[in-house]
């Protein structure tokens, strides 16, 4: 293709290429490279504070894949990127229905409602932790005031897995919601229109009209949220630590102790590199069907 | 008509539950912060007590919590430096380019974005611990502009999309080389989306946790890494670590004040948690 | 040698060829206008000349000089864009002393040269107002100003006047025409508006496919198109085309039911096309009525008729394709009644039916008889 043009000091690509270096070098050395560096360390039996580390091959990798606690950081991964996603989708999603259909004030409630999202994730896995605290927190002297036992909020394994979804909902819906909302209002009212005299309403307009018109904005939000949910680091660490014992020890979680409480780096990179495997996976299953449904969504 | 009414009123109830579940938890850390432990946590919980601003003082000026927020202050700030010029440059140019090679470069940002961060902090702690960068800014501040690169050309190059390319053409015409062209004509016009990338790095820079967690140490702790030292089991802490939570959220509340216009839009290309 | 000349310059994007190797040639002081429908390659052609775009073969000279690899800022071109480009953070003042500026003028030469500009072009009470708070024409001289300030050896239009509505465009039209008088500079005028190509050009450029169909003269054009193509988008209403074939040893066309006899003097051009499928081409203007049919006329059922005012247009169907007619304004008749058209063939223009290449001009197309009084004869 390039055959058929000579070069010329006309052609604009020339003058502007030039642009893209320095941020090119950015990204190879503080993105590439460490990346690089990771994959070549989870081939190595790197220990933090030993004097010299040796090449293992895929030693890291095998011993990982043969350990329950990998497989039981998968599962819990899944299941509550899974469980998270659904449940703030559906949420999110009507929220934003009834934001738009609400005559006035749609923008003072998606403001408030929008307010856990920017916060800063520790601080607001904080606050939730004083919410959920046993005894002391508010839902524990909620229930008790209703002299009803509370359930061990962060200390039993089930109700510590329910408590990180419930994290999760009150963290993410809100993003779904402005999303969606925002491309509502991106429809055209004619479409609406259309719809309505065609007989379609409530439910039915919904599903046949609405959904399929916000179809780019529903998949960037689940491609986004997918990605972020498996990397979920500062609430699991603030609530839970991923306990008890390691109930809730998601991926990422995981990778982080064998690194920095283990000093495993070798393995913890291994360990990385899994995570990552798995990610691209899903995420190459995303954008397969964001391409094929529709091009240049993002 | 009275059917309009009821499908209102409906919507209004189930807005304000949930409005009610998303700020109760921040509600609650700010009467934890204005109120001794003891009322705190009387049982049923009292709602009407003398409020006291002493934790307040205390986390901020008691317990080295200004430092910490100068130092997420000058990270923040040094991320922003570094990785708003040099995006918006090559988003400038990408916005400009439109081949093949181009758009894959776009795409293979908007992977690198994907990868998992802890994956990348551990690379980051050994090259940083072997050059005597741990507890450093620099170290906090290339992380951070690893993090921010990929969304700041993204966001930028969504602002110099909407300013017409025959803007470039006229400067091009009426004497100006390629850097004139950008410099005297288009970065004028890039300005609003520069202020407004910047804030969104700010605010990714501020909220990291991982990273700092991980780089830092005593002369460069960051606020979200101090606050998660003091979010303890002692009750008596309780009181101070809330009125340190309710500090660090109030920049992030002023910045949405100022951004609801441009939040849709960064978060549609940024999607700002990371 | 011209003053800008084209040499086998080509464009292709990819393996798509906007534009094949093309010559052209253009004097100074010369006001040529390119014309096309959408995509012929006008705009592409433009910002060749102008270096927006690199050429893929060919050289551009201006003045002497080889500007093939040249850019834009080194050309000594000006141009006005379609949506006029102004910078919208820029006074009317900056924006027209901006490209002096960026060649080193010296502050008080731009200053003199900004305000001349100005107050021709009538805009002197307006120089500290930003592009935002001036209305579409104030934009379009400014567009103009910034150009003109510059004193170029070249001045780019393209499409300057699409965005403005009907009235103003008119106003604009004559306005562009006298500064091109005045300043007796060369300018080039992109637009796909065949009546601007018309009434602005000395030398009209009719561009399809990123081919020069024809250039010449706006009356040589109309009067003597080279091709199908030119004849159907110079003149408006657009010139009748009938399919026919050639019989009798090239002296009658025939389209379906109707003989139309051949004037003598095409007779010859024709004989070669015997039996073959031919375009008969005549003009609106050139086709009269007839109280009752006669041999060649054509019998038409009106489909829609358009009073403009002055002249009255009927529009038939012929064979099943559209057949007009432009009559002086004519009150009582109306769609759905017959008429019969009678033809001034010696008007007409002959075409290949397969490529569209001109055969033979009809002997009468430069009399000089006001084409809107052509018809008159034949009204009964």
């Amino acid at each position: 293709m390039a055959s058929t043009h000579r070069r010329s000091r006309l052609d604009r690509r020339r003058s502007l290429w030039p642009f893209v270096v320095p941020s090119a070098l950015i990204i190879i050395s503080v993105q590439i490279y460490p990346l690089a560096y990771a994959l070549y360390l989870s081939f190595t039996d790197f220990y933090l504070g030993a004097a010299s580390s040796n090449f293992i091959g895929l030693q890291n990798y095998v011993s990982l894949l043969a350990q329950d606690r990998v497989w039981s950081a998968l599962r819990v991964t899944l299941s509550l990127v899974v469980v998270s996603i659904l449940i703030e989708f559906v949420l999110g999603l009507l929220l934003a229905l009834a934001l738009y259909k609400l005559v006035r004030g749609a923008k003072l409630f998606s403001t408030l409602m929008f307010v856990p999202y920017l916060i800063t994730p520790v601080v607001a896995a904080l606050f939730l932790r004083w919410v959920f605290a046993s005894r002391w927190g508010l839902a524990d002297a909620l229930i008790a005031s209703m002299n009803i036992f509370p359930p061990d909020w962060l200390g039993a394994p089930s109700w510590a897995f329910v408590t990180l979804v419930v994290a999760d909902i009150w963290q993410f819906t809100p993003f779904i919601m402005l999303i969606l909302f925002a491309g509502l209002q991106g429809i055209n009212p004619s479409l609406l229109e259309a719809g309505r005299i065609d007989g379609a309403s409530g439910a039915r307009l919904v599903w046949h009209v609405i959904l399929p018109a916000l179809r780019p904005q529903i998949l960037f939000v689940l491609a986004i949220r997918l990605m972020d949910a498996f990397r979920t680091f500062d609430s699991i660490y603030v609530l839970t630590g991923g306990g008890p014992g390691t109930a809730t020890e998601t991926m990422t979680l995981y990778t982080y102790m064998l690194a920095f409480k283990q000093l495993e780096v070798g393995r913890a990179s291994a360990m990385g590199v899994l995570t990552l495997l798995v990610v691209t996976g899903l995420i190459l299953m995303v954008i397969s069907v964001v391409y094929r449904r529709d091009k240049g969504a993002f | 008509m009275v059917r309009r009414m009821r499908v209102q009123v409906l919507i209004l109830v189930g807005l304000t539950l949930f409005t009610v579940f998303s700020l109760t938890p921040i509600v609650w850390a700010l009467l934890i912060s204005i109120r001794e432990p003891i009322d705190a946590f009387s049982i049923p919980p009292k709602i009407l007590v003398e409020p006291t601003f002493r934790y307040h003082v205390d986390i901020w000026l008691g317990r080295g919590f200004l430092g910490f927020f100068l130092n997420s202050a000058i990270i923040a700030a040094g991320t922003v430096l570094v990785s708003v010029p040099v995006g918006t440059l090559a988003a400038y140019a990408l916005s400009r380019i439109q081949t093949r090679a181009s758009r894959s470069l776009l795409m293979s940002l908007l992977v690198v974005r994907m990868f998992p961060h802890v994956l990348l902090v551990i690379p980051f702690f050994v090259m940083a611990r072997s050059l005597e960068m741990i507890n450093t800014y620099p170290a906090m501040i290339a992380a951070m502009v690893a993090l921010n690169q990929p969304f700041t050309v993204w966001l930028m190059r969504s602002f110099f999309l909407e300013i017409p390319r025959e803007l470039d053409e006229a400067a091009y015409i009426d004497g100006c080389n390629a850097w004139q062209a950008f410099w005297n004509v288009i970065l004028p016009l890039a300005r609003p989306g520069m202020v407004v990338t910047s804030l969104f790095s700010l605010l990714l820079a501020y909220n990291e946790f991982l990273f700092a967690l991980v780089l830092t140490g005593t002369d460069t702790k960051t606020l979200p890494v101090a606050i998660a030292e003091y979010g303890g089991e002692d009750l008596n802490y309780w009181s101070l670590s809330a009125a340190g939570a309710i500090g660090i959220m109030l920049p992030i509340l002023t910045f949405m004040l100022f951004f609801q216009r441009h939040l849709v839009r960064g978060l549609t290309i940024g999607a700002v948690k990371g | 040698m011209a003053f800008l000349e084209l040499r086998k310059v080509a464009k292709r994007f990819g393996s798509h060829e906007v534009i094949p190797p093309l010559d052209l040639a253009i004097e100074k002081g010369e006001f040529v206008v390119f014309v096309g429908p959408s995509g012929c390659g006008k705009s592409t052609l433009m910002r060749l000349i102008a270096g927006l775009e690199p050429s893929s073969d060919g050289e551009i000279w201006i003045d002497g000089r080889d500007v093939t690899d040249v850019l834009p800022k080194d050309r000594d071109i000006a141009m006005v864009f379609q949506n006029y480009a102004l910078y919208p953070d820029k006074s009317v003042y900056d924006n027209m002393a901006f490209g002096l500026r960026m060649r080193k003028t010296p502050a008080r030469e731009v200053d003199e040269r900004v305000r001349a500009a100005a107050r021709v072009l009538g805009l002197d009470a307006l120089l500290e107002r930003r592009p935002a708070q001036l209305s579409g024409g104030q934009r379009q001289r400014v567009a103009v100003g910034r150009a003109m300030v510059r004193e170029p050896k070249i001045f780019l239009f393209d499409e300057p006047l699409s965005n403005l509505d009907a009235h103003l465009r008119v106003h604009m039209r004559t306005e562009l025409v006298r500064l091109h008088r005045q300043l007796g500079a060369t300018m080039i005028y992109v637009t796909h508006d065949q009546v601007e190509a018309m009434t602005m050009g000395d030398r009209i450029v009719v561009l399809d496919h990123g081919r020069i169909r024809q250039a010449g003269a706006p009356l040589e054009l109309f009067r003597r198109p080279a091709n199908a193509f030119v004849a159907g988008f110079i003149g408006s209403p657009a010139m009748n085309m009938l399919p026919c074939v050639v019989e009798q040893h090239g002296t009658e066309l025939r389209s379906g039911p109707v003989t139309i006899p051949v004037p003598p003097p095409l007779r010859a051009a024709l004989k070669p096309w015997s039996g073959k499928a031919v375009l008969f081409g005549l003009r609106p203007q050139f086709v009269g009525l007839a109280a009752a049919p006669g041999s060649g006329t054509l019998r038409l059922t009106l489909d829609a008729v358009e009073h403009l005012g002055t002249e009255t247009i009927l529009i038939g169907l012929h064979e099943g394709r559209p057949f007009q007619v432009v009559v002086p304004t004519m009150v009582g008749i109306s769609a759905g009644s017959s008429i019969f058209a009678t033809l001034d063939a010696g008007r007409g223009h002959v075409f290949d039916a397969a490529t569209g290449d001109l055969i033979a001009h009809g002997s009468d197309v430069d009399a000089s008889v006001p084409e809107s009084i052509a018809g008159l004869g034949h009204v009964s």
